[in-house]
This record gives structure tokens, sequence and C-alpha cells, in this order.
């Protein structure tokens, strides 16, 4: 009987029933296979950034948007301080607290903490079901449910967004495809109502994420390119011009980008093509009523004018510094090699690191071969909005081998155009596969003479693209699971006996700051755990990963880089109390301060004060960074060096090895027996992994403490 | 101030001495081995006057600001508690009734238990980590009490042999971990009031840990469960740590750290589930569980390890069955819980918060606690599926040790059927999201008229009518075969051939409604129209085939034919009928697509 009446529905009913299910289980899918840290660890916000998303939007849901917007942070950067309001992108945090805030109206009184920790998954649905609307927009819903169901679980994309990863990209991306939904609606249609919500998506997308850029640049190239290929029509001027003049207001809203969008060269694009607009249809205008006569004549006297006056006034505000110059992150986008050579902090950024062949199989595996099935098929069948997504492809294919971080933009059109290749694929050979019904009288099937073994191929086929899927499917669940579900906050091994070791001695330390120091303490640290400690131990920090002063953490890396007494000068100039460090020498946790250490004296190096640090003086003479007894001098009597071995030389780490055997770098440390002058060790973790030295006060009598 | 308590115990005294009672035999136990100071003092009163009903016991001026507790029970009868009244102000002065009057000559004894906090001192005030801790102690050599004393003894129980000092008024003995004053005549015929002052100055590296605030939050559900929550700030009261921490030291050197607080064990109620243990910023790893036949054995180690001085907080909680806390009677319900639980041995808890929430519709609470404690106002809690709010008792003490774990009796009335009140809101919520999708799906509120998908949605209506229809006449198919099988077995005529109109009347009517639907679909769907024309034509042949089999049986009924002709034939004409059959519901099924 239920078959029956599942038959009985009309074919629509049929067919709607069908998507919501798909696309129903793709939610549940995407939400719960983000789930792994949460079970294996606990409901707990992830690595670095997002401990300041999650600081400030508890912030945001406890005092209110006011207060959030004026807020200045004095525990940050100290002596500077930080006007947080003005310099985030505050999409996530209003975001998170609307919902809590609503949540909480009904009276379901979840934690902010859960909020923040499942916000991500949970707008990894949202994106889910917005991937269906793009790719059924730009091909047929039955690509759209590939493509959704290749979005809930590809890894470039989990990478960012798994239970507890509170990072502006876990909405971002939500946001971002949510635009391009909007806009090759508004395409499509040429109505200024789509081009409107348009804009407001960008709007959302704006106040979340400094990726936007990519976005309103990405518009505007498709514009570019519509008008190239003749495709150039009224709906796409409507659009453009809404979307640009509409959007530019709106994202000039948002405190943090201000008046970038017309100042700044990232956004001059969008202008010029908004010009350009303006200026093609006033020539389609004067050519439908000239003759072409006198359309040539006019035509070049303006080329020569427009011309002449566009380069002039680009240049005049160039030099006089109204349009900002390029910044270092966009310079890094397009050469590769800029950042290294130029700017050391953003080279030491690991996810800003060039993206290799074996990471672009790892997240997004089949993805890799059926983009380009799914890039002819869009050719084959080319529209304007067909076009849109080629060369979102194109361009976000060249970020992401630029930038590892980039991936994520990656992710979604690899999915999309990998949507649209499989069905593409799959509703051609399924096809075939339907003539097995069509027998003759007799009970035979007929053979197809101009295709031959036609069904077979098709099974074929369709039996090896079920073996990719579900591969695919797998792969990604093991990414998930072994790669990309670490909060790297707590970290875990097997231990000897196989059974779950914890070390857990991250927030044992900040949590020692935050209870057995006094409340207004000054915290040094290199600048990666600066949001940690002003968010899980509530103390004042010099630097945090808000790396917008480069003199500032240049400073931090010369008192690292220093021997004690002048690093104990650096230190009173800075004011500070404690001095904590990252030690995995113990237990071979091998992104330790160590490992760390050849950054801090680049950038320590790379202002006028630390002139006298040269990345040179702390290799080896063959140009080797060691830590035993064979490395360079200048290292082993460094601050660094000093605070993370103190002691260390008495401790037998591995049998059968010398006291003082570091785990991570494989070498018996050089210099093991000396004593701290103008520091205490004020704590140590269970596994040594954090070390917390106090600074000692001047000398009564004011000798000098060395 | 001073003064004041000097007169006024003066005054006690004066008014007390006439009852005449004496202290016959004085035995004073002084614990030291924990952080709290444990006095126990078992006297012999002696009535040398008229008959009395009670006695005063006043708390020794040297550190009666510290006491945490007292309670006096009977030496003799099992412990029994003797009911004490406060008398004078800030509960130094206790009036202590007998269990009867004491006449003349009459002797008595009682053991007083007190416990004081905070009693001792570190002395240095700061150790490194390799050093031991050491304590002083201050105290009265005497017994202190209004009335005269015969003989009194005192031992002192120390933590450890390492004794530095201590005052050696009447030559006292130390024996291993033990001090004792007693046996000379300095303790014979002491007057009232004596006060001598006793230092000793000790080692005492036990758990200096002071609960500085706890807050105890206990949520009913008449659902069956009772959650309770404890939030929990601890510092180290012992000597404050000097100079550095090393871990080095901490892990290799046996006697590093030595008034260190590694972790504790707190007990919980034996039908404890689901305990958590958690702080600020998440769930801490450190601990252990173990299930005893009585309790729960909770080790709770904190992150890291409590030296003089650090301090840390952390919240724990854990869910209980209600039927052992929870006793009903029509629609009063009384909660009987501790009051105060087990945190750690020798617990000293300076601020206590008890909140108790109650199921939303709780009225007329009735708390009762078993020592006076200070109510604040009653509080609303807002949580999941509430609408008013569940109410909120809130109760505050300080000053709380361990003879504090004693349990409370809260009483309300409480309607049962208001359990049902969660259910039925989450069950209109969703009927209320369904009943939305429903309108909005189900009506149409586009205000242009789209003729294709009007035509469309005729065409399902029909599609359905037909359905319906065919259904009616297959139900006049399997009549058919049932008449003929009633006629073959009765053999009656009229009825058969009545019960035959009858099946082709209802048939007939059918068949013409369908009819009547074909014309008016045939405008929107033509191909639709043929479907069911076609579906016409089955039915059509199938009726034909129904009624020369029902000849047949009528035949074989008046002889015409022979069985076995008979069994031929009607053989081939179901077999047919079968085929026709499989093919209008086919032809049914397609119509949709």
């Amino acid at each position: 009987m239920g078959r029956m009446a599942f038959l009985k529905m009309s074919a629509d009913k049929q067919d709607t029933l069908l998507k919501m299910l798909v696309l129903a289980v793709c939610c549940i899918l995407s939400f719960s296979v983000r789930l792994f840290s949460v079970l294996r660890f606990e409901s707990v916000i992830h690595e670095f950034d997002p401990y300041f998303n999650y600081r400030t939007t508890r912030y945001l849901a406890e005092k209110g948007f006011y207060d959030f917007h004026n807020w200045f942070d004095d525990t940050a950067w100290y002596p500077l301080g930080r006007i947080i309001g003005g310099t985030i992108y505050p999409g996530l945090m209003v975001t998170a607290a609307a919902f809590y805030n609503v949540l909480h109206y009904f009276n379901i009184t979840i934690d902010i903490r859960n909020m923040c920790v499942f916000l991500a998954p949970m707008f990894s649905s949202f994106t889910t079901i917005v991937t269906y609307h793009l790719t059924k927009q730009l091909s047929n819903s039955g690509a759209g449910l590939v493509a959704a169901a290749f979005m809930s679980v590809v890894p470039g994309y989990i990478s960012r967004s798994v239970a507890g990863s509170y990072d502006n990209e876990g909405i971002a991306i939500f946001c971002m495809l949510f635009t391009y939904t909007l806009w090759i609606k508004s395409v499509k249609t040429g109505s200024v109502f789509w081009a409107v919500l348009c804009s407001v998506a960008y709007f959302y997308m704006v106040s979340s994420w400094g990726g936007y850029v990519f976005l309103i640049n990405l518009i505007p190239i498709h514009v570019l390119a519509c008008i190239v290929t003749g495709r150039y029509s009224h709906k796409i001027y409507v659009a453009y011009t809404t979307v640009y003049s509409v959007g530019t207001i709106l994202s000039m809203q948002i405190s943090f980008v201000g008046f970038q969008p017309v100042q700044t060269s990232e956004h001059m694009g969008a202008l010029g093509v908004f010009g350009l607009c303006q200026i093609v249809s006033f020539i389609n205008f004067l050519r439908a009523r000239l003759s072409s006569a006198h359309f040539a004549i006019l035509w070049q006297t303006m080329l020569y004018i427009v011309g002449t006056i566009f380069i002039g006034a680009v240049g005049f505000l160039t030099l006089s510094g109204k349009i900002a110059p390029w910044t270092g992150r966009f310079y890094s986008l397009l050469d590769p090699s800029y950042a290294k050579n130029n700017i050391p902090i953003i080279a030491s950024v690991s996810e800003h690191q060039p993206t290799t062949w074996s990471s672009f199989y790892f997240d997004l595996q089949m993805l890799v071969f059926m983009f380009p099935v799914g890039l002819y098929v869009c050719f084959k069948n080319l529209k304007d909005y067909n076009l849109f997504i080629i060369l979102y492809g194109v361009t976000s294919m060249y970020f992401a081998a630029v930038m590892v971080r980039l991936m994520l933009v990656l992710a979604p059109v690899m999915c999309i155009l990998a949507g649209i290749g499989v069905n593409h694929v799959l509703t051609t050979y399924m096809k075939n596969l339907d003539s097995v019904a069509q027998k003759d009288k007799k009970g035979r099937t007929k053979s197809d003479n101009s295709y031959p073994m036609r069904n077979e191929v098709a099974t074929g086929v369709v039996v090896m693209m079920t073996i990719f899927l579900s591969l695919f499917a797998s792969h990604s669940v093991w990414v998930t699971s072994e790669a990309y579900s670490s909060p790297s906050i707590v970290l875990s091994a097997r231990g000897g006996d196989g059974g779950r070791i914890i070390f857990d001695d991250f927030r044992e330390a900040y949590y020692w700051l935050r209870h057995n120091t006094p409340e207004n303490s000054k915290v040094m640290s290199w600048w990666d755990y600066g949001y940690q400690i002003t968010a899980m131990a509530n103390r004042t920090i010099l630097v945090d990963n808000n790396t917008w002063n480069n003199t500032h953490i240049s400073r931090v890396g010369q008192a690292m880089a220093s021997t004690e007494d002048k690093a104990y000068e650096i230190m009173r100039e800075l004011d500070v109390d404690y001095v904590l460090v990252i030690f995995g020498g113990l237990t071979g946790y091998s992104s330790d301060d160590i490992n760390k250490f050849l950054w801090m004296v680049r950038i320590g190096g790379s202002t006028d004060r630390g002139a006298h640090i040269k990345e040179s003086d702390y290799y080896t003479p063959s140009g080797e960074f060691r830590v035993d007894s064979e490395g360079s001098q200048v290292l082993q009597n460094c601050m660094m060096y000093k605070m993370c071995y103190y002691r260390f030389g008495q401790v037998y780490t591995e049998q059968n090895k010398p006291t003082g055997y570091d785990r991570v770098r494989n070498a018996e440390i050089g210099n093991k027996d000396f004593e701290l002058d103008v520091l205490d060790e004020a704590y140590t973790t269970e596994h040594w992994i954090v070390r917390i030295y106090k600074v000692k006060d001047l000398d009564n009598r004011g000798n000098p403490r060395t | 101030m001073r003064v004041i308590n000097i007169l006024s115990i003066g005054f006690v005294y004066f008014v007390l001495a006439s009852a005449e009672l004496i202290n016959e035999d004085v035995n004073r136990v002084i614990d030291l081995r924990s952080h709290l100071v444990k006095v126990t003092t078992t006297v012999t009163l002696r009535n040398r006057g008229g008959p009395v009903s009670e006695f005063k016991f006043i708390v020794d001026p040297t550190h009666n600001k510290q006491l945490a507790h007292i309670s006096f029970t009977q030496a003799d009868d099992e412990g029994k508690v003797l009911k004490k009244v406060s008398s004078g102000s800030d509960d130094k002065l206790f009036a202590v009734t007998l269990p009867s009057k004491l006449e003349n000559d009459g002797t008595f004894r009682f053991t007083a238990e007190e416990v004081y906090a905070n009693a001792l001192s570190p002395f240095p005030k700061e150790i490194t980590q390799s050093q031991n801790q050491l304590m002083v102690y201050r105290g009265n050599h005497f017994y202190y009490s209004p009335y005269k004393s015969d003989s009194q003894s005192t031992a002192v129980e120390l933590p450890s042999k390492t004794v530095e000092s201590f005052t050696k008024f009447g030559n006292p003995e130390k024996e291993e971990t033990t001090i004792k004053y007693e046996g000379t005549k300095d303790f014979d015929n002491v007057p009232p009031n004596s006060q001598n002052s006793m230092k000793i100055h000790f080692e005492n590296n036990n758990p200096f840990l002071t609960v500085s605030q706890l807050t105890r939050v206990v949520e009913v559900s008449h659902w069956g469960n009772i959650a309770v929550e404890e939030s929990i700030d601890v510092r180290h009261t012992g000597a404050k740590l000097k100079g550095s921490f090393s871990r080095y030291d901490y892990q290799r050197m046996p006697n590093s750290g030595a008034a260190s607080v590694k972790s504790f064990k707190t007990i919980l109620p034996a039908a404890a589930s689901d305990v958590y243990y958690r702080d600020e910023i998440g769930n801490i790893s450190t601990s252990n569980l173990l299930k005893t036949d009585d309790s729960v054995e909770f080790e709770i180690r904190p992150r890291y390890p409590l030296f003089g001085g650090w301090k840390t907080f952390y919240y724990f909680g854990y869910n209980l069955p209600s039927y052992v806390h929870i006793f009903i009677r029509g629609d009063l319900h009384a909660l009987k819980m501790r009051f105060v639980d087990h945190v750690m041995d020798d617990q000293m808890i300076e601020d206590f918060t008890l909140k108790i929430i109650l199921p939303e519709g709780a009225k007329n609470i009735k708390l009762d606690t078993p020592y006076p404690a200070e109510r604040l106002p009653d509080q609303l809690h807002h949580t999941y599926l509430d609408t008013v709010g569940r109410p909120v008792i809130i109760v505050r003490k300080s000053n709380l040790v361990e003879q504090h774990i004693e349990d409370f009796v809260l009483s309300y009335n409480f309607n049962r059927m208001l359990l049902l009140q969660e259910p039925l809101l989450i069950s209109a919520a969703f009927f209320l999201l369904f009943f939305t999708v429903l309108i909005i799906v189900r009506l149409d509120f586009s205000i242009a008229y789209d003729q294709a998908s009007e035509a469309k949605m005729r065409v399902q209506g029909v599609i359905e009518q037909v359905q319906a229809l065919q259904a009616r006449r297959e139900k006049c198919y399997e009549a058919y075969e049932a008449a003929v099988s009633k006629y073959k077995a009765s053999k009656d005529h009229t009825t058969f051939v009545n019960t035959r109109k009858s099946i082709e009347k209802d048939h007939k009517e059918a068949t013409n409604n369908i009819q009547q639907l074909v014309m008016k679909v045939r405008e929107d769907a033509i191909d639709t129209a043929d479907k069911v024309g076609n579906l016409n034509h089955i039915d059509g042949t199938l009726r034909d085939k129904y009624s020369s089999m029902m000849q047949l049986a009528e035949k074989l009924i008046s002889k015409k034919v022979s069985r076995d002709q008979y069994v031929d034939q009607s053989g081939k004409l179901n077999k047919s009928i079968d085929d026709l059959k499989e093919k209008a519901s086919e032809t049914v099924d397609n119509l949709l697509v």
C-alpha cells in the first residue's frame, strides 16, 4: 500500500519529495561529519583565531552591540591597545550573538560557547542548500543535488568549518555562494529586485570576511568578459550597476572597510568596470542613433580624451596617496614569491604558503578530475551565467595554487563544476541503461548496430562513477577524521599500551595564569599564542594574531633572540611581567617555539632597532640550524634557547640517550648547565609544553641583574 | 567592645556561680593534624547546689572568632545530641539543656566538639618549593570554663614528629606525635575562666585547602531527575610559595612540594551518575571516578598542583534519580537532600550558597534547614520550554565544615498535570510549523493567473477521481466473481440475477462518471484523455468477459454444458480476465506519468 501511495503521487510531488530528502540528508551529513572533534574531545573552540572570535562574541552577547562597536581592548597590544569594533569584520560575531539572543528569547538557554562551536557546522548545512540552488541556476537540479552532496563532505571546506573552528571562513563561504546565487539570478532576470538582494548578501559577505575582495573582483571580471565576448545586455547592465552601487555603499558601513572601496587599488577594478558599463551603454545608444561614419569619428576622439583623463587621474591619485598602495597580502596573491622576499610576517604563517600538488588531491580528491568535465559541459553549453562559473573556477584555481588558505575558495567551485560534470555523465549513460527494459516480443534484448554494447558500456560507466563517488565519500570522512578534527588546544597521542594520552598543557598553563597572576600582569609570548592567552588566561599581552604592528612584533622577536641582559632591557621597556614559551622537546611536539625561532630572528631583525640581529649568526658555519653542542653560540645564549631548555639538561627523555635529549630536533642540547639571571621559572606544565617565567624586578640596590 | 565582652563574661560568671556546678574531670584533645583545629572535650559535671536543668559553655576567647562548628553530646548514652541555645551575641556563649534535671551531688558527662578554621598560621609565612610547611598554634593550656575544675588534662595531636617548639607549662610529655599536658598540680583545682597561652610550632604538610566560595545548584525535574552542580573556588591557605616553581624538582625530587596539593577526593552520593568536571575554559581531563557500594569516589585533580597562595576554580555536576530524594503525598512534595555535600576531607567552606530550582508551577514553598541560614529573596529561572519561569530558592551560609553535612527538607505543592505542559508545548510548536508550511505550500498566494499550472492542477484532480472510480470498478469485478461462485454453490437463480443486476448498475454508473471526466479532461490534456479512453476500452472487454462467464455459469447450472466443457471454457476466460485486470491497473498507474 505504501508503495502504491508513493506511486500515486504526481511526478512533481515525487520530484520535490526526492529533492527534499536528498538535500535534508546532505544537510544532516554536512553537520554531523564535522562533529568528530566534539565527540573525541569536547565542545571546545579550536586553534588560535577562533579564540579571539569567541571572546569578542561573548563580549557582544553580554554587553550589546554599541558597547561592542566602541570597545577599546586594553588587554591586547600592550601598551597600544586595540579598537576592536573598528578592526574586525563583525559578521561572524553578530551572527552568533543574534542566534544566541533569539534562542534565549525563547528560553532555549544554550551556552554561548556551544553556539560558537556549532555555528560553523550549522552554516555548512546552509552552504549545502545554497550550493544546490546555485548549481541549479547554472545547470539543473540534478547537478545541484550532486554538487550539494559534494559540498557537504568536501575536505577543503571541512578543514575550515569543523565544530569548534569558529572563524570568519565558517560563515563567509555561505555568504559568498549566496551572493553568487543571487548574482546569477539577477543576471538571468535583469531585475533590480534580485540585484538589490544580491548587494545585501554582498554586504553580509563584506561584514564577515576580508575575502570579499575576491568577490568584488570576480563579478566585474564576469561583466567584463560578457562585454568582451559580446554578451553584454541590458540585463547585465541593470544587475551590475545596481549591485555595484548599492553593494559599495553598504560595504562602506562596515567600519573596518570604511573608504577602502573607493580608495584602494583592490577595489578599482570594480569601479572601472562600472564606468565601462556606462560608456558601453552610451556607445550603444549613440550607435543606434548615429550614422556609422559619424560614429567612427566620435569614437576615436572620445577614446583619446577619456584615456588621457583616466590615466592622469589614476596617476595623480596614486601619487597623492589617495589610492592606497597595493597591500602586501594582495601582492603575495599575484606573485607567490613576493611575500617571502619582502614581508617575513606574512611568509611565517603556514597557511600563506603555496599549495602543493598533493594537498590538492588531499583536499579535493576526485573533484580534481571531474572539474574539467564540468568546465567542458559549461563551455559546450555556454551562457552568460555559465561564463561566471568558468571564470570563478579558473581564477580561484590560480589563487588556491598561490596560498593554501585559499583552497577554501576553490572547494565550492570544484564541487559545483564537478557536480555538473558528474550529473552530465550520469544522465547521459543512465538513459542508455534504460534500454534494458526495451525487449522485443521474443524476450531478447534489442541490439542497436550503431552503438554496440550500449548497455554494457553504460553499466560500466555508472558502476565506475559509483565507485568513484563512494571512494570520495570515504576519503572525505577519513581526511576529516584524521587531519581536520584536532582542536590543537588539546593534543592526544597513543600511549605504549595503546591507550590514549591527553596533553592538556596549554589550558593548564593558561588557567594557571588566569588564577595565579595579578590581574594586570603583562605576558610576553610569540604572537601565535596572543589570542589564546587573552581569551583563556584573561591577561594582557603584547602581540597577538592580529599582526597589524610589525615593529611591535619585531621588538618581541628581538627580546627572544637577544642575550639575557639585552632582553632584560627590552622587557623592562615593554613592561613585561611574565614570559611564556612553548617547548616540545620533552614530548616531541614539533610546532614549538624553537622551530618557530628563525621567524622570530627574521622578524626581529627586519626593523631598524633590531639591525644587530642577523639570521646568519644563528646558524652553524655550514648553514645549519642546530641546538646541539655544534650549534651557534649566539643561539645557545639567547633568551629563547635558555627559556626553553632551562633545567632540561638534567632530564632523561628517552632510553639509551643522554640527559637533555631533545625529541623534536633529535639532538642532545649543547648548553645544559646554566642559570637564569633575570627570570624566575614561574610555572611549567606537566609535559613541559608551556613554560612561564616571571621577570625579576630591578635589584633593590640598582645593581645590574646579569 | 572588648571591655563589654569581659564585662558580660564576668556577669555571666556571677549569675552562674550560684548554680554551684563544678568540672570534676576534664579531658581535652586538641587535634592539629589537619588545617582545622578540632577540640574534643569530655567533661564530668558535678552539681554542688540546687537542681539545675542546663549548664553554660563559653568558647575559648583566644580563638572564639574562628569557631566554625560546635556541638554537645551526652558522653555516656551513645552520643545523644544535646540541645544548645546561644545566649549572648556572636555565638560565643551557649546554654546547653540537660536531658534531665541534675539533682544535688549528681554528675553528668558530656562531650563538646569544637572545630576552628584558620586557627593555624604559617610560620614562616613563605616557603620555597623544597621546604616543609611549619604552623603555629596559639591556644590555652586550660579548658576555658565558667566553672571551677578539679582536674584537667590536655592532649595535643600533631601530624608528624617534627616539632620546632612548644610551651612547657606544667611540664608536658611528648610521645611520638602527641604532646600531653596533664598530671601535674598546675592542672588541678583550676579556677573558672583561667587562661594561659599555649603555643606550638610544628610541621604540617597536610593539605591546607579552603573553599572560598561554593555555589550548589539543585535542579529538580519531575521527570525523574535531580541535577546537581557545584562551582567551587579553592585556594591553598598554607605558607605561600616563595621563588620559582621548578617542574623538574617537582617531578624528580621525592620531597619537593610536600605542602602542595596534587589531588583530593570528593565523595558523591551512591546514585550519582553522568559526572562531569569542568572549568571556565573547558573539560578537565585529569580525574578519576570510583564507584563503590555506598558512594561514588571522585578523585579531583586540578589542572595544576596547588601551592601556597595558589587558587583555582572548577565546577562539577552529576544527576541523581529523584525517587531517592522526593517524597510525595497527593499534591504535596518534599525534597530531602543534603544542604551541603562533601567536597574534600576536612573541608572548610567560607561562603556557601545553595540554589534550589523547582519545576515550573511549584507553590507554597517551605524550607526547613538543619541549622539557621540566611534565606535570600526567591528568583525565577528560565530554561528550556519554560513560560513563566521556575522558582529558585536561595540560601546562604558562611563557614561550613564537614559537620554541617546534614539534610534540608523543602516542601511544596505541585500539580502533576503540569508535567504535560512541556510535551504539549513541543507538539504545539511542531503543529504550528507544519501548519504554516501547509498553508504556504497548499494555498496559492500569487496575484497573476497561471493558465498552464491551473490546467495541470485540473488534470491532476480528474486523474485522482478516475483512480477512485476505477477502484470502484475493480470492486465490481470482484463482486462478479463472488456472485458466480456463490451461484454455483447455492444454485439460486433469482438471487443471482438480482445481484448481477445491481452490480451491473453500479458498474455502469462508474463507467458513465469516468466518461464524463474524460470529456472534461480532453480540453486540458489530450494524452490523459486517451489513456483514460484506453482504460475504458479494457473495462468494456472485461465486462463482456464477465457476462460470458456468467452465462456460462447459468448454462452449467441448467445443465446445458457438461462440467468438463465448463472447466475448459471458464479456465480460458479467467486467464484473459487476469491479463486484462493487470493491464487496467498498469494503465491506471501510468496515468500520472
